[in-house]
């Protein structure tokens, strides 16, 4: 049996926030980020309503995985076009929680769509490596992989540690 | 989880704490463009069942003739007199601005249909790292063209105008124009990035983006460059991005 339509209005409003956030760390990008998450609505919607194959199992995780799955979709047709920026920002040590913020910003943006993907699924929404090779369409040792790849970028471009960046 | 890995989903948080999203709007877009997939795929399944019972020709021409006085026409055709019933005349493609359901066609199929569309018999099937999506109302096929990335993706947008094409593919550099059937198509490329040169056309018609890409490396990206240039000209791109065999009848 189907779940309704009100049904869904609700799971859309509790889980927008959370989409939009790891939308916008996937994109960086405010509009992009708004887009994909609408796209990402419009998809669970339609399997909400689907007569055949009875209700989703876990609505949250079918709406996530189809968040990263709709972002590196798009992503692959643009990642061709995309220019590393030329100069690394500043390191965010000692500016303060909003500079963190901006700084981290900046280094997503040396990532890989497929990386940053990674880093989101794994670190903001606590999936696991299975579970992020399976959203992803890959093996989860190219998480691994990824996700080693992706700290050390993270490291190179935010100082030596992490860590002590939560303490400034 | 490590400490290091707290301390990163601690960084992703507090750099995402302070966004605002409109979340009615966001949700009422969401619900909007669902309903939009919803009734594409209704119509999908209508053209497919009716072809199968064998009546869509049977409406073709039938149907200009319960045409209501606006509707558009090819001045072209006779409306009155003996042959406008008795000698049913093929419809010309739809206008690019309608809308329209998307081939009964796998994602997997896309190589061999490009190879029917630019005779060449060069696209493979996809390789196990290649990206495949295949819901009935977007496609996504990465496969080697002469041992080189290409990919033909079929998302809906409901684009646009010339303008608006320029304004959301700034970034690639590109040129858009507008085609006589309605269809607003991207020109862009040869670009190198990341060590590989690519070039592709997007065609913005019947209420979905048709992008066809081809690249000189066996991947878009960190990939040895197997050729001067992508095996598919832009030609051969505009081509396949145009080509009706993607759409339903």
């Amino acid at each position: 049996m189907p779940r309704t339509s009100e049904e869904f209005e609700e799971f859309a409003i509790a889980r927008t926030p959370q989409l939009y956030r790891a939308a916008w760390l996937m994109c960086g990008d405010a509009h992009r980020a708004e887009d994909l998450v609408q796209d990402t609505l419009a998809k669970v919607y339609v399997r909400w309503h689907r007569r055949l194959g009875g209700p989703i199992e876990h609505p949250v995780a079918y709406a996530h995985t189809t968040l990263a799955r709709t972002y590196i979709s798009a992503q692959r047709r643009r990642s061709n076009h995309e220019t590393p920026i030329e100069h690394l920002p500043e390191s965010a040590e000692s500016r303060g929680d909003a500079a963190t913020g901006l700084a981290l910003r900046a280094a997503l943006d040396e990532l890989a769509p497929l990386d940053r993907a990674v880093l989101v699924l794994r670190y903001l929404e606590d999936v696991s490596v299975a579970d992020t090779a399976d959203a992803l369409g890959v093996s989860p040792g190219a998480v691994r992989n990824r996700t080693i790849r992706a700290l050390d970028r993270l490291r190179a471009v935010l100082g030596p540690s992490l860590r002590d960046l939560l303490e400034t | 989880m490590s400490p290091h890995d707290s301390g990163v989903t601690e960084l992703l948080r507090r750099a995402s704490d302070d966004l605002t999203p409109d979340v009615d709007r966001l949700v009422r877009g969401g619900i909007t463009r669902g309903r939009t997939r919803q009734r594409r795929a209704r119509i999908g399944t209508t053209v497919a069942s009716l072809a199968v019972i064998g009546v869509v020709g049977v409406l073709a021409a039938v149907v200009p003739q319960l045409d209501g006085a606006d509707s558009a026409r090819d001045p072209g055709i006779a409306t009155e007199g003996p042959s406008a019933t008795q000698t049913p005349i093929a419809e010309p493609p739809a206008p690019a601005t309608t809308e329209r359901a998307l081939a009964d066609f796998r994602a997997a199929e896309v190589p061999a249909i490009v190879n029917g569309i630019v005779g060449t018999g060069l696209a493979a099937g996809p390789r196990p790292a290649d990206t495949i999506a295949d819901d009935s109302d977007e496609k996504v096929a990465y496969f080697p063209y002469d041992g080189m990335e290409a990919a033909v993706v079929l998302q809906l947008n409901q684009l646009v105008s010339v303008a608006r094409c320029e304004e959301i593919n700034a970034h690639l550099d590109g040129s858009c124009i507008e085609l006589a059937d309605g269809t607003v198509q991207l020109t862009w490329g040869p670009t190198l990035a990341d060590g590989v040169t690519c070039q592709g056309i997007g065609a913005y018609r019947y209420g979905y983006l048709v992008s066809a890409t081809s690249c000189n490396a066996a991947t878009g990206k960190d990939s040895p460059q197997l050729a001067p240039q992508p095996p598919l000209s832009l030609e051969q791109l505009a081509q396949i991005a145009s080509s009706e065999v993607w759409f339903a009848s």
